[in-house]
């Protein structure tokens, strides 16, 4: 029978440890690197690597260095593991991070005409934050068609809000979280957002006829 | 990916940040909102002496010629100071959810509050303003302060039209 305690699988983590490691949530893995199990952090790395170079690539659109850059982030959210709160998604924790870099990247391309003397101006007045339900499935696909075609028209705070809601299906306040902005602000900018994008993809089809 | 980072974390080349790193960084950004907060107070404390020690906010009922004269009173620097305490002690804070998760205008109005209640406590019912004024005219203080009690006692004209 093999000895499936001691022996090497992937990482030098014996094969029934990665099934264990596998059935626990995203916040029981953070907090257990929390308390020092560093081949645990390996897990987190593969469950959000994909979805990380998914955001990077539809945010940043065109950069050869977004592997560069989503590495950057599980660096600094190993350095700042114990920062994290295990009471709250884990999943918002690393988007922000994720956020902080890719926004640090599109800063030298300077092309976010939102932000204004560092803070937005949509942050400044309360909003409603009541989150509607999500839209038929039918409206959502045609949503993801079009944020595929054209986000790189659209601002990229409009562009960043549509992959996180659309793509990455986070609610308003894990989106709040991740933006550090009102649950309010976040409807009234995905609102914004979608009639950007629609006018866009308006402007695109007139185009080519 | 998994494997280079998991090497870098076994080489020592990345390092959790120490909790003692993250309790040190609380108490001190705690102490500068603290000390902030407690400046602010104290600046709109001056700026209630200003405008009460000689009479000065009565000025507004006197139509247009008022309204000249307390804009011509008013300690704008005070002012000035305050609102950058206000930026901040916002910029401190905002990575606290209490901070961001509310319009920003919620957090000025609060700041208004606060340090406008503070301020008039502190004029109204202390003797502080007295005190720093003895010391100022004492040569005890540096001199901009002893200009601004000297400022706050310049009578506006009995009759401003």
């Amino acid at each position: 029978m093999p000895d499936v305690l001691h022996n090497e699988g992937h990482c030098g983590v014996p094969p029934i440890l990665m099934l264990v490691e596998t059935t626990l949530t995203d916040e029981q893995l953070a907090r257990n690197v929390q308390m020092g199990d560093v081949d645990i952090f390996a897990e987190l790395v593969g469950r959000f690597e994909a979805k990380l170079l998914r955001y990077g690539r539809k945010f940043l659109s065109g950069r050869e260095d977004i592997e560069d850059i989503v590495q950057e982030v599980f660096i600094s959210a190993y350095e700042h593991i114990q920062e994290y709160d295990p009471g709250r998604p884990f999943s918002s924790w690393i988007y922000r991070i994720a956020h902080n870099n890719f926004v640090n990247a599109l800063r030298k391309k300077s092309r976010n005409p939102v932000r204004f003397f560092g803070f937005e101006l949509d942050t400044v007045i309360p909003h409603s934050s009541h989150a509607p339900e999500r839209e038929p499935e039918s409206v959502q696909l045609e949503m993801r068609t079009l944020i595929e075609k054209g986000l790189s028209k659209i601002s990229d705070s409009y562009a960043e809000i549509l992959i996180l809601y659309y793509l990455e299906d986070f609610s308003y306040q894990e989106i709040a979280d991740i933006l550090r902005i009102p649950a309010g602000t976040v409807g009234v900018r995905l609102q914004r957002a979608r009639v950007a994008l629609k006018k866009n993809a308006l402007e695109l089809h007139d185009a080519y006829e | 990916m998994k494997e280079r980072i998991l090497s870098q974390i076994k080489k020592g080349d990345i390092v959790v940040r120490s909790k003692q790193y993250l309790y040190v960084r609380m108490v001190g950004t705690a102490a500068l909102a603290i000390l902030a907060l407690g400046f602010s107070i104290l600046i709109c404390n001056f700026i209630f002496f200003s405008l009460f020690a000689e009479h000065r906010a009565p000025l507004l009922g006197y139509g247009p010629p008022g309204y000249v004269l307390f804009i011509q009173f008013f300690p704008w620097p005070l002012l000035i100071a305050d609102i950058m305490l206000l930026v901040f002690l916002r910029y401190l804070l905002r990575t606290f959810q209490f901070t961001y998760r509310n319009p920003l205008l919620y957090f000025v109005i609060g700041f208004l509050v606060l340090v406008g209640f503070g301020g008039i406590l502190v004029n109204q019912t202390t003797g502080f303003n007295r005190r720093v004024e003895f010391e100022a005219h004492r040569g005890h203080l540096p001199p901009p302060v002893g200009r601004f009690f000297d400022d706050a006692h310049r009578a506006p004209p009995a009759r401003p039209w």
